[in-house]
């Protein structure tokens, strides 16, 4: 557990250290792959993109 | 009825996957045309605000979705995140100072901080080629915040220019090309809720109304939110030494284009 915590600290302080670490360790067609959880997360974002066009609808 | 305009939709598209990928263009690159093609500073200044706003965040989102970038809300928050915040409160001054100087009718010559801001950029940009091949990336936080400082007090005079002097800043004092657009995203949406609230409350301090006209709003919008979701991906998959490119070549190019319609257009 304390090595884990450790571990967080020293990402958590560097900053670029997730984009460093996916351009070291990936190639360019694995970063294309997108998972599940990130298509569902720009679905939702068109939903909020179509409320919020509705919503000028009414207002505007 | 909301009315959709292809012309802009397209040009805020196209300005604003600029600017969630390189940080910076969608307000100096896009007001000067909207006014080109005719609309008034009312139905363009406050609208871009309010557009730059949900982007920012959105952009912001989908950058650490995509892992250009890790913001940290709970404590202990993380450098990306204070250097977001450090940014977006100098930001967030200046913004209102520069509103305060709009509603205040106080004259600040236009053409010549205008100018003093594209050469300022022009030389960022080609001081950020030159360093290209650099390899030295250590952290810097004072130079850091002094190019916030500068970018804010820019914002302020209203010379405009804030995106490709913080995002430069951030690149000269050592942070990751595609962090540091993520980082220039989301305090550019923070810089923007302030400056949409200023352009709401100071008329009301003062005792006086504006006219807001909200035409542009659906097409900047649309234009805008398509960009906010797809340029974090392009930084995503494309390498960083493309965009240790497109960056500054992007800046100089934005530090021509305001000498142009300050002197040509």
């Amino acid at each position: 557990m304390e090595n884990d915590e450790t571990q967080y600290d020293e990402y958590v302080n560097e900053i670029g250290y997730f984009a460093r670490k996916l351009d070291t360790e990936l190639t360019m067609f694995d970063r294309m792959k997108l998972t599940k959880s990130t298509l569902y997360r720009v679905i939702i974002a068109v939903g909020i993109y179509l409320f919020t066009m509705t919503l000028f609808m009414f207002i505007l | 009825m909301i009315e959709l305009i292809p012309i802009v939709i397209i040009l805020a598209f196209l300005f604003e996957t600029m600017d969630s990928c390189a940080g910076m263009g969608f307000g100096t690159g896009l007001t000067p045309l909207l006014f080109v093609i005719g609309y008034e500073p009312l139905q363009v200044v406050p609208i871009l605000l309010i557009s730059e706003a949900i982007t920012g965040f959105t952009s912001g989102f989908f950058h650490q979705e995509f892992g250009n970038a890790k913001f940290k809300i709970k404590k202990p928050i993380n450098r990306e995140t204070k250097v977001t915040l450090n940014i977006a409160i100098l930001g967030c001054f200046a913004i209102i100072l520069s509103v305060f100087l709009t509603y205040y009718a106080i004259q600040v010559e236009k053409v010549v901080i205008k100018t003093y801001v594209a050469i300022l950029v022009i030389i960022m940009g080609i001081i950020a080629m030159i360093k290209i091949k650099a390899k030295s990336n250590t952290y810097k936080p004072k130079l850091l915040t002094f190019f916030s400082a500068l970018a804010g007090f820019n914002k302020g005079i209203g010379a405009g220019g804030y995106g490709p002097v913080v995002m430069l800043g951030q690149i000269f004092s050592g942070i990751y090309e595609k962090t540091a657009t993520a980082i220039t995203s989301v305090s550019e949406g923070i810089v923007s809720i302030v400056g949409v609230g200023a352009f709401v409350i100071i008329p009301v301090i003062q005792h006086s109304s504006i006219l807001i006209d909200f035409v542009l709003l659906p097409s900047v919008f649309t234009g805008g939110f398509i960009a906010a979701l797809v340029s974090p991906y392009m930084v995503r998959i494309f390498p960083n030494k493309i965009w240790k490119i497109v960056i500054p070549v992007y800046a100089l190019s934005i530090g021509i284009y305001v000498l142009l319609t300050l002197y040509i257009i």
